[in-house]
C-alpha cells in the first residue's frame, strides 16, 4: 500500500458526523482506488449508528431528580425540543418553570451556542404578556441543556384560608369559552408579541399550546418566545402531528421551525419567518379558539399528516371562519385580516391586532377607524346648546355657531355612515373572494372528478371489447370443432356476428361518452378560468374600496379638527356671554334694588 | 471481591480521580477506601499517596491502571466457556458491572483494544496508541470525556472522537470472527 492510502480511523472520523449523502460523496473521492478501506470504514460506520440509537431513549427525567439546583417536581408537558417542569429552585427557594432539552440535542455540536443566542435575545423581551427567561445554559458538563423561565403560577386562596400556588396551563389544554374571552386572552398574545417584535424577536411558532394563562387572575403570557430555533426540531416523520413543532427543509431554502397547522403560507413554502408570519399564527390562533378546530386538518389518507397539512396551507385559503362555526361577522373580519393569505395584507402590527381585539371586546366598532372620540365630541356640543337658548344678542350669534356645530356632526355622521358602508362592502368583496377560491377549489374537484369518470368509462369500453373478442374467439373455435354440425356451425356463427354487432354498439356508445365527459371537462375548464377573473377583478375592488376608505379617514380626521376649533371658539363666545352678563347685572343691579 | 464492594472500591477511586484532577485537598474518602480493601488501601497509602502530593495526573494514571488490574482479574475468575456475545452494549460508563455480568466480552474488549493500539489487524489505524489509551481512560477510570482531556492534554473534540471510534471498532469487531 502507497504512501496516499487513507487511514480507516482518520477517515472514519472526518465521515462519521456527516449525514448519509455527504458520507457517500467523500467516501468516493478517498476510496477510489481502495475499495478494502472504503468498506472497513463502512462496517465501522454501521456499527457506530447501530449504537449511537440507544442514547436517544437514555432515561428521561423523572419527578424528584435533581438538576443542578432544581429539583424536578411536576412535568408540565414534553414535546419535540424537550420537557418543561416545575422546579424548585434549591438556592433562591422559589418556584421555576425549567426547560429541559432532550439528551439527543447534546450531540449535536452548536445545540448549545443556539440555545444560549435565543434564550438570551428572548429575555430581552419586557411585557406583562410574555414568560420571562430567566437562565439558560448546560447543568454540568455532559448534563442536559436548560431553559429556566419564570412560573406561570398565582396564589389560590382556599376556603380554609390557606394559600396554595395553582400553575396556569395553556390556551390548548383549556381553552376559553366564548368568544369574547377568546378575543380577550388574544389580545393579551397579541400584546406580548408585539413586545418581542419591538426588540427585533420573532415567535415563529405561535399557536395555542404556547400561549399559558395565570390561573387566578386570566392574564394570557406568551412563552418559548425565540426558543424555534431549526437546530432544536426534527422534520416531521409520517406519525407526526399536525400540531407539533418541527422543522422543515425545502430544497433551496434554509431550514423553517413551525407547527404545521399554525404555520403561515410563507413558512409552509420554506420562505424567512417575518412578523407578518408571527401575526398569522396569532389569527390563526385565534381561529383555532372560536371555531374549536384549527384552520387545517390532515386528509384522510394522507401518508404524513404534517407534510399534507403544510401543502394545504402553502396552497389553498382555510375553510371561511363563518362557515365552520357561529361567529359575529366583526370577529371573522379581524381573523381573515390577520390570517390573509398576502402578508402586505395582514394587520401591520400586533399591537393594531390587539387594538382591534380590545374594541371588539368592548364592543365598539373594530374598523380600526375609532368612532369612540367621535361620540365623545358630539355629546360635548349637545352640551354646549343650552348657552343658546339663554343668550339674547350674542346668544343669537352662538346659535350660527352651534348650527355649524351641528351641520359639521351631520356632515361627520354621513362620513361616518359612508366609512362604514365602505367597509361592510370591503368585508362583501373579501368574503365574495374567499367564496370564488371555494368554488374554483370545488370545480378543480368537479373536473377531476369527471376525467376519472371518462377514464373509468374508457376501460370499461376496453374490458367489454376485449370479453367481445374473447367470446367471438370461442364461438370460432367452436365453429371449426362443430364442422360436421353445419347448421348448429351456422347459428352459433350468427349468434358471434350478433354479439360482436353488439359489443361494437356498446364501444360506440362508450366511446360518445367518453367525449361528452371530455367535453364537459373543457367546459368547467373554462369556467374555472372565468371563476379566477372574477376573483382578481374581486380582488381589485377591494384595493380600490380601501384606498378610497383612506381618502375618507383623512377627510374626517380634517373635519374632527375644524369641529375642535369651532368648539373652541364657541366656548370663548360663551365665556364671553357670561362676562357680557355678569357686567349688564352688575349696572342694573343698583338700578333695581331699592 | 464481590460485585458490590467492587463497585465501591471502583466509585471511590473514581472520585479521588475526578478530585485529583481538580486539584482539591486531600480528605478522608481514602481512609474510608481502607476499610473495604485492605488490597488497594496499600496501593493508596503507598505509591499512590506519595504521587497524589507530587503529580496528581501521575497517580490518576497509576490508579486506572490498577483499575484496570482488578477488573481483568475479576473478569478471569468469572470466565465462563462462552463466546464474546456481540448483542452486549460496550459500557464506558460503569465497568464493575460490565465485567461481572459479561466477564468474556469484557475481556475480549480488553484484547481488542491492545489490538487497536497496535494499528489493527492490516495496520491501516494511525493513531492507535492514543485512541486505545483514551479509551482506557473512559472504560477503567470511569473519566468523563473533558477530564480525559485534562489529564493526557488532547483537545476535548479528540478525545470525543476517539471514543466513537473506540466503542464503533468494538462493536464491528465483537460482531466480526472472533
Amino acid at each position: 500500500m502507497d504512501s496516499s492510502t487513507p487511514f480507516v480511523d482518520d477517515l472514519f472520523d472526518e465521515v462519521a458526523s456527516l449525514d448519509e449523502q455527504a458520507r457517500a460523496a467523500l467516501l468516493d473521492r478517498r476510496c477510489k482506488d481502495h475499495p478494502e478501506i472504503r468498506e472497513a470504514v463502512e462496517k465501522l460506520l454501521r456499527a457506530c449508528d447501530g449504537l449511537s440509537e440507544p442514547t436517544g431513549d437514555s432515561p428521561s427525567h423523572q419527578a424528584g431528580d435533581v438538576v443542578g439546583p432544581w429539583r424536578l417536581e411536576t412535568c408540565l408537558g414534553s414535546g419535540a425540543s424537550g420537557s418543561v417542569w416545575t422546579a424548585w429552585d434549591t438556592h433562591l427557594q422559589t418556584w421555576s418553570a425549567l426547560k429541559l432539552l432532550h439528551p439527543a440535542l447534546s450531540d449535536r455540536p452548536n445545540a448549545m451556542e443556539v440555545v444560549l443566542r435565543e434564550a438570551r435575545a428572548a429575555s430581552a423581551i419586557i411585557s406583562d404578556h410574555v414568560v420571562r427567561v430567566k437562565a439558560a445554559g448546560r447543568v454540568a458538563d455532559d448534563g442536559p441543556y436548560y431553559v429556566e423561565m419564570l412560573l406561570c403560577a398565582e396564589y389560590l386562596t382556599e376556603d380554609g384560608g390557606t394559600e396554595r400556588v395553582v400553575v396556569g396551563r395553556s390556551l390548548q389544554d383549556t381553552p376559553p369559552s366564548g368568544v369574547k374571552a377568546a378575543a380577550r386572552l388574544m389580545a393579551h398574545a397579541c400584546r406580548g408579541t408585539d413586545a418581542g417584535h419591538r426588540v427585533g424577536i420573532l415567535h415563529r411558532d405561535i399557536k395555542p399550546a404556547n400561549i399559558l394563562v395565570t390561573p387566578v387572575s386570566g392574564r394570557a403570557l406568551v412563552t418559548d418566545f425565540g426558543l424555534s430555533a431549526p437546530e432544536l426540531y426534527s422534520p416531521p416523520t409520517a406519525d407526526t402531528p399536525g400540531t407539533a413543532s418541527v422543522s422543515l427543509l425545502r430544497p433551496g431554502h434554509s431550514p423553517i421551525v413551525g407547527t404545521p397547522a399554525f404555520m403561515s403560507p410563507e413558512q409552509a413554502r420554506g420562505e424567512t419567518s417575518t412578523r407578518a408570519s408571527d401575526i398569522y399564527g396569532l389569527g390563526a390562533t385565534l381561529y383555532t379558539l372560536v371555531a374549536r378546530q384549527a384552520p387545517y386538518q390532515a386528509r384522510q389518507g394522507a401518508e404524513s399528516a404534517a407534510w399534507d397539512i403544510v401543502d394545504q396551507v402553502a396552497t389553498v385559503a382555510p375553510a371561511p371562519l363563518r362557515s365552520v362555526a357561529q361567529v359575529p361577522r366583526r370577529m371573522a373580519a379581524i381573523v381573515a385580516k390577520a390570517m390573509a393569505r398576502d402578508p402586505r395584507d395582514r394587520y401591520p402590527t400586533a399591537a393594531a391586532m390587539a387594538d382591534d381585539l380590545e374594541r371588539f371586546v368592548a364592543d365598539l366598532p373594530t374598523s380600526g377607524l375609532g368612532l369612540a372620540p367621535l361620540s365623545r365630541s358630539w355629546l360635548f356640543a349637545r352640551r354646549h346648546k343650552a348657552p343658546v337658548i339663554t343668550g339674547a344678542i350674542m346668544g343669537g350669534m352662538l346659535l350660527v355657531f352651534a348650527g355649524g356645530i351641528w351641520q359639521l356632526a351631520n356632515i361627520r355622521d354621513e362620513l361616518q355612515q359612508d366609512v362604514a358602508t365602505a367597509t361592510l362592502r370591503r368585508d362583501e368583496a373579501q368574503t365574495a373572494a374567499a367564496d370564488a377560491d371555494i368554488r374554483a377549489a370545488y370545480s378543480r374537484q368537479e373536473a377531476a372528478r369527471a376525467a376519472r369518470r371518462a377514464e373509468e368509462a374508457a376501460s370499461g369500453a376496453a374490458a367489454a371489447a376485449a370479453q367481445a373478442s374473447a367470446a367471438v374467439a370461442e364461438v370460432l373455435a367452436a365453429t371449426e370443432w362443430g364442422e360436421a354440425q353445419s347448421s348448429a356451425a351456422s347459428e352459433a356463427k350468427e349468434l358471434a356476428r350478433r354479439v360482436s354487432a353488439d359489443a361494437e354498439t356498446a364501444l360506440i356508445g362508450m366511446e360518445r361518452q367518453r367525449q361528452e365527459a371530455i367535453e364537459s371537462r373543457n367546459l368547467i375548464e373554462l369556467q374555472l378560468i372565468n371563476l379566477r377573473a372574477e376573483l382578481s377583478a374581486q380582488r381589485t375592488l377591494s384595493e380600490e374600496l380601501d384606498a378610497q376608505l383612506g381618502l375618507l379617514q383623512s377627510d374626517r380626521s380634517r373635519l374632527e379638527i375644524a369641529l375642535a376649533d369651532a368648539e373652541r371658539r364657541a366656548d370663548r363666545l360663551q365665556a364671553q356671554i357670561d362676562q357680557a352678563r355678569a357686567a349688564a347685572l352688575e349696572q342694573l343691579e343698583p338700578a333695581i334694588l331699592p | 471481591m464481590n460485585p458490590g464492594e467492587l463497585r465501591q472500591v471502583y466509585n471511590e477511586l473514581r472520585g479521588t480521580a475526578r478530585r485529583l484532577l481538580r486539584r482539591e485537598p486531600y480528605d478522608h474518602t481514602l481512609e474510608s477506601c481502607e476499610l473495604v480493601n485492605l488490597a488497594w488501601a496499600r496501593l493508596l497509602a503507598g505509591e499512590l499517596r506519595d504521587l497524589t502530593l507530587a503529580d496528581p495526573d501521575s497517580a490518576v494514571k497509576l490508579a486506572v491502571t490498577h483499575m484496570r488490574r482488578v477488573l481483568l482479574d475479576h473478569a478471569r475468575r468469572r470466565r465462563s466457556k462462552k463466546r464474546p456475545d456481540a448483542r452486549v452494549r460496550i459500557r464506558f460508563d460503569d465497568a464493575p458491572v460490565f465485567s461481572h455480568e459479561h466477564p468474556d466480552t469484557f475481556l475480549e474488549v480488553d484484547r481488542l483494544l491492545e489490538e487497536m493500539a497496535a494499528g489493527g489487524p492490516d495496520g491501516r489505524i494511525r493513531n492507535g496508541p492514543r485512541r486505545a489509551r483514551v479509551a482506557r481512560f473512559a472504560l477503567y477510570g470511569g473519566l468523563t470525556e473533558s477530564e480525559i482531556s485534562t489529564l493526557i492534554g488532547v483537545p476535548k473534540s479528540t478525545v470525543g472522537n476517539d471514543v466513537r471510534f473506540a466503542r464503533a471498532w468494538l462493536t464491528d469487531r465483537l460482531d466480526g470472527p472472533c
